[in-house]
């Protein structure tokens, strides 16, 4: 039987809750066996995806609130990481690991589903990466290739601070704010507010490293990080806090803003011609709208019942909103930047 | 441009592919070589997102990085499956990525200027129908026994 080795580190600072698992994937051979990891933030900070702009970022919120932001090598948006979750990655080889994205996620987010079970939630994977119950997401995930390695990390959420998440986005308005924390409430839940407050992170960590052992038929075998681990975290532990790695490596600025809630999920925003549109879907449909402008009186009102319901796509929009004329068009124009991005 | 049809791929007469990397190359004047993701790399890797290269110049080395790709919140390496001095990164795939999801065997990634000893690297590579589609036809059986790709 394959040996599942498990780094269970505890309560680690912000920066080793990210170098760890960096760390490890860095210093994994191409014989090597799978890893599990585990940990918690002893601080809260922001973790913000490998590709995405510094400026989906508020900065200044971050420092007044005293988070530190660190970029990770992996995908995915920004995220607050704060001591009321648990995180784990599984990683193994390039070569061990299941071909093809969507059998990646299948394969290695299933057993943290099956972990959430456990623990009493009816909890499943959801859509390609996401694990909920419901309609709301349990678990922020990600994944990526890291030296020889294949990570895929997701987080156990036992509680979760909405409004301090919604504070750190950098947004162009108090009413994009209050619209993507109204859909944080309803569609990001937690233990606690899933009625399971008294689940602890020993019992979290339980239930992980069972599932895992048992989907991949591995004894799980508790082990500290190997020099070689150590020697690469440290080399992570520079790497993160490098200037130039927290910039990203560059990505054009697009029209309009765009915030994922969880998949199939999302708010857009969006200007042209002095119109302003902010518009929530869920699934494929838009479920809100507002449309703004001081050129339009009850225009607006009509131009926001149309879009409602509407599927979030150019060729339903242009149909619906043509017999509004340019007021129609510009609509159109202001939404579907962020409409059609593919965060 | 010479295409070729396997199993609902569209593959190109003029380009090189690579078996170990899922990359191809189209040779250029003199040392000239554009190189970019078959179809089965980019179906695999999932929608494509972003896209982010080294800055040129840069010497690239067969089986090393030219950039990553992130597609799912999964994000990887392009690897080279030629060395040379990356002289250009394709500037419409930068600005939108999403290219790569309609016509992968069309746009390219990144321009190299091959190194003498690319001479050799591309013996290994695979060009025409006859030696591309064989491989190609394994890959996607391959693929789809292992569902990572639709039947």
């Amino acid at each position: 039987m394959t040996a599942l080795r498990v780094v269970d580190a505890g309560t680690v600072s912000a920066l080793r809750s990210q170098s760890l698992w960096h760390g490890i994937a860095s210093a994994m051979g191409p014989d090597d066996g799978p890893v599990l990891s585990l940990c918690r933030p002893a601080q809260a900070y922001v973790s913000i995806g490998y590709h995405r702009r510094l400026e989906e970022i508020d900065l200044d919120a971050c420092r007044r609130e005293g988070l530190p932001v660190l970029r990770r090598r992996i995908g995915g948006g920004p995220v607050l990481i704060d001591h009321d979750q648990l995180f784990f990655q599984i990683t193994m080889p390039v070569r061990r690991a299941p071909a093809g994205v969507d059998r990646l996620y299948a394969t290695l987010l299933e057993p943290a589903a099956a972990a959430l079970r456990s623990l009493g939630l009816d909890a499943r994977v959801d859509g390609l990466n996401d694990i909920a119950v419901g309609e709301r997401k349990l678990s922020g995930t990600g994944a990526g290739q890291i030296g020889e390695a294949v990570t895929v990390v997701g987080n156990v959420i036992f509680a979760f601070d909405h409004e301090r998440m919604a504070r750190i986005l950098a947004l162009p308005d108090d009413a994009m704010r209050a619209e993507v924390l109204r859909l944080m409430r309803r569609h990001v839940s937690s233990l606690r507010a899933e009625g399971l407050g008294d689940v602890t992170a020993v019992d979290a960590v339980a239930a992980l490293r069972a599932a895992y052992a048992a989907a991949l038929g591995a004894a799980p075998t508790d082990t500290p990080t190997s020099a070689a681990e150590r020697a690469a975290i440290e080399r992570w532990e520079q790497r993160l806090v490098e200037p130039e790695w927290l910039r990203g490596p560059g990505q054009p600025a697009r029209p309009g803003r765009r915030v994922k809630v969880r998949s199939d999920v999302f708010v857009v925003r969006g200007e042209r011609a002095g119109i302003g549109v902010l518009a929530s879907v869920v699934g494929d449909t838009i479920t809100n709208a507002v449309v703004r402008s001081a050129d339009l009186n009850g225009t607006a009102g009509a131009l926001e019942r149309v879009l409602v319901g509407s599927r979030a796509e150019r060729a339903e929009l242009t149909r619906r909103l043509a017999p509004f004329g340019d007021a129609g068009e510009h609509v159109l124009h202001a939404m579907t930047p962020a409409l059609e991005e593919r965060w | 441009m010479v295409t070729f049809d396997v199993a609902g791929y569209e593959l190109h007469g003029d380009r090189l592919y690579d078996p170990e990397t899922h990359m191809w190359v189209a040779l250029g004047d003199g040392a000239r070589a554009r190189i970019g993701i078959d179809p089965l790399g980019r179906e695999t890797s999932g929608d494509v997102v972003a896209l982010s290269l080294r800055v040129p110049p840069a010497q690239i080395e067969r089986g090393g990085p030219f950039g990553d790709l992130e597609a799912a919140k999964f994000v990887g390496p392009l690897i080279s499956p030629v060395s040379g001095t990356m002289t250009a990164g394709n500037p419409d795939v930068l600005a939108d990525p999403g290219l790569l999801n309609a016509d992968p065997g069309v746009h390219w990634l990144v321009e190299l200027e091959l190194d003498p000893a690319a001479a050799t690297e591309l013996d290994d590579l695979l060009q025409g129908e006859e030696h591309v589609a064989p491989w190609f036809a394994a890959e996607v059986e391959r693929f789809r026994k292992q569902g990572a790709i639709a039947e």
